[in-house]
């Protein structure tokens, strides 16, 4: 809205220049889903311009609607004050704009070169296309030099480091010489060395005047680098300021935004006896790194972190989708080794996953195929299965959980994102699962789904269940948790009372770890000196 | 409703190919051509139902046609090296020849059978153990038996034919039950009542169905994937085995070159009928309706005067037309 001032301003008086990128009342819907309601951002030249917000606030479709591969429903983009439409990633090359994806862009069995002239190679014989190998090589191989990367054109990148295959994305985007460059994630692989050194060539672009649209859950590495920020929630703009001028606290209230009310049906439930204990676990070659924890029957356990915590791999270990490396679990007090999800499922355990149309639902099958899944020996007589009983075991949970659909027959793929979770649920609650793990229960489904999910975690709890959720929401974390870890980088970095922790603080030990710790916190300190 | 008429369009097709052959061509709605069709297709539908399970659970089986020809060498030469073996025994038990002829036919009859299942068994290893692409590993398999057929057909007969000398074999092809039924014709009906049983009403159908949908979820749901997939490659084998077993014992012999161009014949009828080789959709009713629709193809191809290039080159546009319809179908849902 204040662009829009200044604006009409600037044609009147003497005219600064315009922002080199403006996107202006952008909206986006999904089907089910609104990602986008009028965002606005404005990125200057020479500028690291962070873009923050929660898991599903919109961000990464704002970057992809800027880099053609979403077409906005509504909303002007301009590039140096002239209106473009961008209609692919191609196109959005062509006008300097490139975005460094995390590593999933590169092929593997291509040389650095290669990848970095991937679809635009140079050309000998324009009409014939026979590639000009000589300029593509020394193209790449200026660029690494300029910059110092320690990486060489003509390696495939099969060999490369994680780390090493980022820098082969950043020459991508360099080559092209491009003026707008996004970044999402980039140092969610990256050790620390490797993180310094990422800031050290964003700091040179910057000060060449390339525009970075940085997007980052680790806070404390925008006040590192960041000129300016634009804070996202539920798909609209809510803070846009110096990062000089925002502190921490003020960013994640901007973040997180609603207040706490009734939105967290909470009922502590009575606590039983300890059904899940982990010792030491660690799995996934150190993303998961000495993990213990227990939860109780009737408990809910929370797991705050951030990308890349480990919280997802450390789920998939519990549930014998990845082997353990080393440390115990415990069932009822009895020590379990699962192979599969199969053996995890007999001992009474359930996964509900964070990527449901990826590894929860059968998406082309109707509801009940999809309800009877994991315990359809429940159904059998036999080897016979009556269909009958199971059209109506889909429709009990149907009424249960509220599942909005027309009927049973329905395709799991035509529900909306909430309806879908509510029935990877009635999965589980089908097969008696008593230790339930739930990996972003509330990921891209509306606030009323939401709530309802939150109704079935009490009720579940009340019954019994001993549940485990992790989640990226940490109102939902601390509304919903009776016991709080926090973990970062694999490893558990604190234990908290969810009634007496802060937002704050539970990020800061999901940021910086347990050297978060204020002193006033001495075991804490202790833990993190040894 | 949309989904309604996508499964029951394959039928309306077979209904509409078979009036319009009757209307324009002579001789063409009589028994005769009936119950020749039906005998065509047979085989082709046999092997069908188990084809329908590979597809459904998200795989392809390619060497079908081969491990036909190969089990009817297998059979033939069993068959045919027990006769000195029978007789001994007949006469130290004796017996009459012809009971120990039926169990030498039987005995046979289950090795083809049995061949079958190996060789289906080892394409699920292959895919399972040894993480092969199901196209690629079918693929080998298919050359493999095919190799295979030739090689023990020339070791036993110097020549690509395994004669079969024991007149009680033909009934398996050529006779007719209570006098009126065709036997391939009602194993046909056996197997497909079967097939279309356990697709949709037991544990190994629903995990087919899983497998072939989200082969992801059907893990993370406690499926034990490998064992159900080795299940169905094991079934088609089986089923293949048992389509060898009725061309040997229609032609009196095994031939090496049984079943050629077979694996085209039977995907498609599976695709045809509305299987989908994105796997997690298919129907046995389907499969019966797609190899029918060929069959029917094929006798008025016939009728008309064209030759086995023509038929060829109208069931390869029906698979672009089918699969291509299935594509359509999956971008307007979006899956």
């Amino acid at each position: 809205m204040g662009s829009e001032i200044g604006n009409r301003k600037s044609e009147i008086g003497n005219p600064p220049p315009p922002p080199l990128l403006e996107m202006r009342r952008i909206h986006k819907g999904f089907p089910g889903v609104q990602a986008l309601r009028g965002v606005d951002l404005e990125v200057r030249a020479g500028e690291v311009h962070c873009l923050v917000g929660e898991n599903g606030a919109g961000k990464s479709t704002l970057m992809k609607c800027l880099m053609g591969v979403y077409r906005p429903d509504a909303g002007d983009i301009l590039l140096a004050g002239r209106h473009v439409a961008i209609h692919s990633p191609h196109q959005a090359l062509g006008l300097g704009i490139s975005m460094v994806f995390q590593e999933l862009n590169l092929v593997p069995a291509l040389s650095v070169a290669e990848n970095v002239f991937l679809g635009r190679e140079p050309l000998l014989v324009q009409r014939l296309g026979i590639v000009d190998w000589r300029t593509l090589r020394a193209r790449t191989r200026e660029v690494i030099r300029r910059f110092g990367f320690p990486i060489e054109p003509d390696t495939p990148v099969s060999r490369l480091s994680r780390a090493k295959r980022q820098l082969v994305e950043i020459t991508k985007a360099l080559v092209t010489e491009s003026k707008i460059v996004i970044m999402d994630e980039p140092t969610a692989s990256l050790s620390l060395e490797d993180t310094q050194q990422l800031f050290g060539i964003l700091r040179r672009l910057r000060s060449e005047g390339v525009a970075i649209v940085y997007i980052s859950h680790r806070l404390e590495e925008l006040r590192e680098l960041g000129d300016r920020v634009t804070i996202l929630r539920d798909g609209e703009r809510v803070y846009t300021g110096d990062v000089a001028a925002t502190d921490l606290p003020m960013m994640i209230r901007h973040m997180v935004g609603r207040e706490l009310t009734d939105m967290y049906p909470k009922e502590p439930a009575p606590l039983g006896p300890e059904r899940l204990r982990v010792e030491g676990l660690s799995a996934r070659n150190g993303r998961v790194r000495n993990v213990s924890l227990r939860v109780r029957a009737g408990e809910i356990l929370g797991i705050a972190g951030l990308v890349g915590a480990g919280r997802t791999e450390l789920a998939e270990a519990l549930f014998g989708v990845a082997p353990i490396e080393s440390g115990r679990v415990l069932v009822d007090g009895v020590e379990r080794r699962f192979r599969s999800p199969h053996d995890a499922i007999g001992a009474g355990l359930g996964l509900l996953t964070e990527d449901r149309k990826g590894t929860g639902l059968l998406l082309n099958l109707p509801l009940p195929h999809n309800t009877t899944l994991a315990a359809l020996g429940r159904l059998l007589r036999g080897f016979h299965l009556p269909l009958g009983a199971e059209r109506r075991v889909a429709q009990d949970y149907v009424a249960r959980l509220g599942i909005r659909t027309p009927s049973v027959r329905q395709l799991a793929v035509r529900l909306s994102g909430g309806n879908q979770q509510k029935v990877v649920l009635a999965k589980w609650l089908y097969a008696r699962s008593q230790i339930l793990i739930f990996d972003e229960p509330t990921l891209g489904i509306d606030v009323g789904a939401k709530v309802e999910v939150y109704h079935l975690l009490c009720e579940l709890a009340r019954q019994g269940a001993a549940i485990v959720m992790i989640s990226s929401d940490l109102p939902e974390l601390l509304a919903m948790s009776d016991t709080l870890l926090a973990m970062r980088r694999g490893e558990v970095t604190a234990t908290l009372d969810p009634r007496r922790a802060t937002q704050e603080e539970v990020l800061r030990y999901m940021a910086l770890g347990a050297d978060a710790a204020p002193p006033a916190d001495p075991p804490q300190a202790a833990r993190s000196a040894s | 409703m949309k989904h309604l008429l996508a499964r029951i369009l394959p039928f309306l097709f077979l209904i509409v190919l078979t009036v319009a052959l009757a209307l324009t061509t002579k001789g063409f709605a009589t028994w005769a051509t009936l119950s020749s069709v039906l005998r065509f297709s047979s085989v082709i539908i046999i092997i069908g139902v188990g084809m329908t399970f590979v597809i459904v659970a998200g795989g392809i089986d390619l060497s079908v046609g081969s491990v036909l020809a190969f089990a009817s060498i297998v059979a033939a030469w069993c068959i045919e090296a027990s006769a000195p073996l029978a007789a001994r025994l007949a006469a130290w038990l004796g017996a009459s020849g012809s009971s120990l002829e039926a169990l030498r036919v039987v005995v046979g009859t289950l090795v083809g059978v049995f061949i079958g299942t190996v060789w289906g068994f080892a394409n699920g290893a292959m895919v399972v153990w040894l993480r092969l692409p199901p196209f690629v590993a079918t693929l080998a398999s298919m050359g493999l038996a095919r190799g295979a057929a030739y090689i023990l057909a020339k070791a036993v007969s110097g020549t690509t034919t395994v004669e079969i000398s024991t007149g009680s074999f033909r009934f398996l092809a050529n006779g007719m039950l209570f006098g009126f039924a065709p036997m391939p014709v009602v194993i046909m009906f056996v197997v497909v009542a079967v097939g279309h049983y356990v697709l949709n009403h037991t544990r190994l159908g629903r995990y087919s169905f899983a497998i072939g949908s989200n082969i992801e979820a059907a893990r993370y749901s406690g499926i034990p994937i490998q064992r159900y997939t080795l299940a169905v490659y094991a079934i088609v084998g089986a089923l293949a085995g048992l389509g060898g077993m009725i061309e040997a014992s229609f032609n009196g012999n095994g031939q090496a070159v049984f079943g050629g161009g077979y694996e085209l014949l039977v995907i498609a009828a599976v695709v045809i009928g509305g299987g989908s080789l994105s796997g997690g959709q298919g129907t046995i009713i389907g499969t019966v309706t797609g190899a029918l629709i060929m069959g029917v193809i094929d006798k008025g191809c016939t009728q008309q005067g064209l030759q086995y290039e023509h038929q060829l080159v109208v069931i390869s546009v029906l698979i672009v037309i089918a699969v291509g319809f299935d594509m359509y179908q999956r971008r307007r849902t979006g899956s």
